[in-house]
């Protein structure tokens, strides 16, 4: 089978020794990132990005991938032992993983989180490999008009994540697409948005943007409150589950596992929303639902299974369509562009060993997190009491570096800074960031292809509508807004959000 | 009345940046047509958009029911966050890694709360030692361990 072929040429790839090692580089840093509260994976690859700089391409995306899926299980660990979710997606595991610790069955839940990640980890890998690949040949038949309308999708599902009024989600969508625009416009040459900054001609630093947004503008948020006490750190005893826990883990890891994978691909989707939704549904078919927030294993299977099944799917639309389905996506974009490597439909075909390799490397990372999260347990748990008046200077200047290097400019680096500002203001006023940054990111591809629909369709609006999947993705763009702006739907988004918040 | 400050804030900051740029757009680019649109075609229908969204959330601000608190802003910790990184920017080819990474670490982590100075010190030299180590010998980046504004002693 061709499938098998593929995967041999990825694992093979995967294998060799440096690949390996950047695997378990990129992994471990994941879990630190995961564990530490504060630090998210996109801020971390942001800044991280310098230490990738000599490295071939098939060894730094590992890398870089390690880091986001490995810190969907660090992220776990803290939600468990100390009630914070060290990484957003695990907000939800802290309900009854914080319970279970509570009853002194932090070993179980531990065990359960990893267990569940690791087994969707494994069936999201030969998702992405069977997917990934016809995906990419329906791709190549798509036109200007179907990219066009396809990102539309995209930045309208993107508001579905986030929090609050669904009319400040779409100002940010286009505030982010008219920031994204700033640069010399590539059909004419003009300068467009750069307010006399000869720097700005190649538009703004993505890396700098997100470095501001998500770095900068969490340790503001952090500092605003009292310093926290050192958390209470729940004991961990033994760690293995009994044999009820397993056969009760199973159902919970294989719904949670096939949630993930389903919302991961979407656009606008990932970790977040998968292991929400994982949640809600365990604790309405569980026939255990009674024990749900008091400690129930099936309450940290579910998400946990998710929201790695759905980092790890979040792969397919970048690798297949070259078009990032979340902001860390976008961020894996710009780290391909940066390696000369153009994403898209072709990689598959021109760079084989890349796509493939990436994909058996998840695996391999998969087992090495089980191994790291388990047994090491403890070594994490010591990171928890690192106070925060060291790492928030440290995380400053590790972005500055990274970003300096990023692109040899001190302009960058300013560049971060109003980026924090503003990015931290507009939070303050309720307005969600990613769907700002995903605007930015997908602003001149979605101008490119609107003016080159044009160009073929001769100025008629209608090619959107004419094109049979250009027009069935338009239909998808509007139903997704009309469910989003229903009422109930509205008010059961702010319910998930403020529970992820408490 | 305006009952959610916050909304009625959120919404002028989308109509004030949809203006600066569709202005921009409007009177220093182009426009074209719509077969061949020119630069400034697609940023005037995003800012009309902006504007238009702005509008709306003002709008609903008058009527909008709760608001939520917009709590506290850490002015000391934005000022001093901001001229870290601005101190880095400006100065870190001069200075060079060690002294760079020091003075920035340094004042950065005065905008924590419990300052204790010898702390600040020895985390920082610490810090510096430490980002030399991985990004001037491990990664190599192109910044200069000591900068040439030292050389001249």
């Amino acid at each position: 089978m061709e499938l098998f072929e593929h995967l041999g040429l990825g694992f093979g790839v995967a294998f060799l020794p440096l690949n390996l090692f950047y695997c378990f580089i990129g992994v471990l840093l994941g879990t630190v990132v995961g564990v530490l509260p504060g630090l998210g994976p996109l801020a971390t690859i942001a800044m991280l990005l310098p230490l990738t700089f000599g490295l071939d391409p098939v060894q730094s995306l590992i890398m870089l991938a390690g880091i986001y899926y490995g810190s969907q299980y660090g992220g776990s660990t803290t939600a468990i032992l100390v009630n914070l979710p060290g990484e957003s997606a695990s907000a939800v595991t802290t309900i009854d993983g914080y319970q279970m610790a509570l009853k002194g069955r932090a070993g179980p839940a531990l065990a359960a989180a990893a267990l569940g990640s690791f087994f969707a980890g494994t069936v999201a890998t030969v998702l992405v490999a069977l997917v990934a690949r016809p995906l990419t040949s329906i791709a190549l038949s798509f036109g200007p008009a179907e990219y066009f309308s396809l990102m539309v999708v995209g930045l309208i599902s993107s508001i579905a994540l986030a929090s609050g009024s669904l009319l400040k989600a779409l100002a940010m969508i286009c505030f982010g697409l008219l920031v994204g625009l700033t640069g010399t416009d590539i059909y004419t040459g003009a300068p467009r948005f750069t307010f006399g900054q000869f720097e700005l001609l190649d538009g703004i630093s993505f890396v700098a943007l997100a470095v501001g947004i998500y770095g900068i503008g969490e340790i503001l948020r952090n500092l605003e409150g009292k310093e926290g006490s050192a958390p209470v750190i729940a004991k961990v005893k033994s760690l293995w589950p009994s044999v009820d826990d397993l056969k009760r883990m199973i159902a919970p890891a294989v719904r949670g596992t096939a949630i993930g994978s389903l919302l991961g691909v979407l656009p606008g989707g990932g970790a977040l929303l998968s292991s929400f939704v994982a949640y809600n549904l365990e604790k309405k078919t569980s026939k255990n639902s009674a024990e749900f927030g008091k400690g129930a294993i099936e309450g940290v299977t579910a998400p946990e299974a998710a929201n790695n099944a759905g980092a790890q799917t979040s792969f397919v639309p970048m690798l297949a369509l070259g078009i990032p389905s979340n902001v860390v996506m976008a961020l894996m974009i710009g780290a391909m562009i940066m390696q000369g490597i153009q994403p898209g439909p072709n990689v598959v075909v021109s760079n084989p060993e890349i796509f493939w390799g990436l994909i058996a490397s998840m695996w391999i990372g998969n087992a090495m997190l089980v191994v790291l999260n388990l047994p090491l347990i403890g070594l994490w748990v010591s990171l928890l009491r690192v106070p925060y008046w060291i790492m928030f200077p440290a995380i400053i200047a590790f972005s500055c570096i990274g970003v300096y290097s990023v692109s040899n400019s001190a302009f960058a680096v300013y560049t971060v800074t109003i980026a924090g500002v503003i990015g931290y203001f507009l939070i303050k006023l309720d307005c969600e960031p990613a769907p700002f940054v995903l605007g930015f990111v997908l602003g001149p591809m979605l101008e490119e292809h609107l003016r080159r629909a044009m160009l073929i369709s001769g100025g008629d609006l209608s090619i959107f509508v004419t094109r049979p999947i250009s027009a069935a993705l338009l239909i998808v763009a509007v139903a997704v807004l009309f469910v989003v702006s229903r009422p109930n739907i509205a008010k059961r988004r702010q319910e998930v959000f403020v529970e992820e918040e408490s | 009345m305006i009952s959610d400050r916050k909304d009625a804030a959120a919404g002028l900051f989308f109509i004030a940046a949809g203006l600066l740029y569709g202005g921009i757009a409007w009177f220093m680019l182009p426009i074209g047509s719509a077969l061949r649109m020119g630069p400034g075609y697609f940023p005037i229908v995003l800012s009309g958009l902006l504007v238009l969204l702005g509008a709306a959330i003002v709008a609903r601000a008058f009527v909008h029911a709760q608001e939520m608190p917009f709590g506290a802003v850490p002015w000391r910790a934005l000022g001093l966050i901001s001229l870290a990184t601005t101190v880095f920017a400006a100065f870190i080819e001069d200075l060079g890694m060690i002294p760079g990474v020091f003075v920035t670490t340094a004042i950065a982590s005065l905008a924590g709360r419990k300052i204790r100075l010898s702390r600040v010190l020895v985390a920082s030299a610490l810090m510096a030692v430490f980002c030399t180590l991985v990004f001037s010998y491990a990664v190599r980046l192109p910044i200069p361990v000591i900068g040439p504004f030292f050389s001249g002693w």
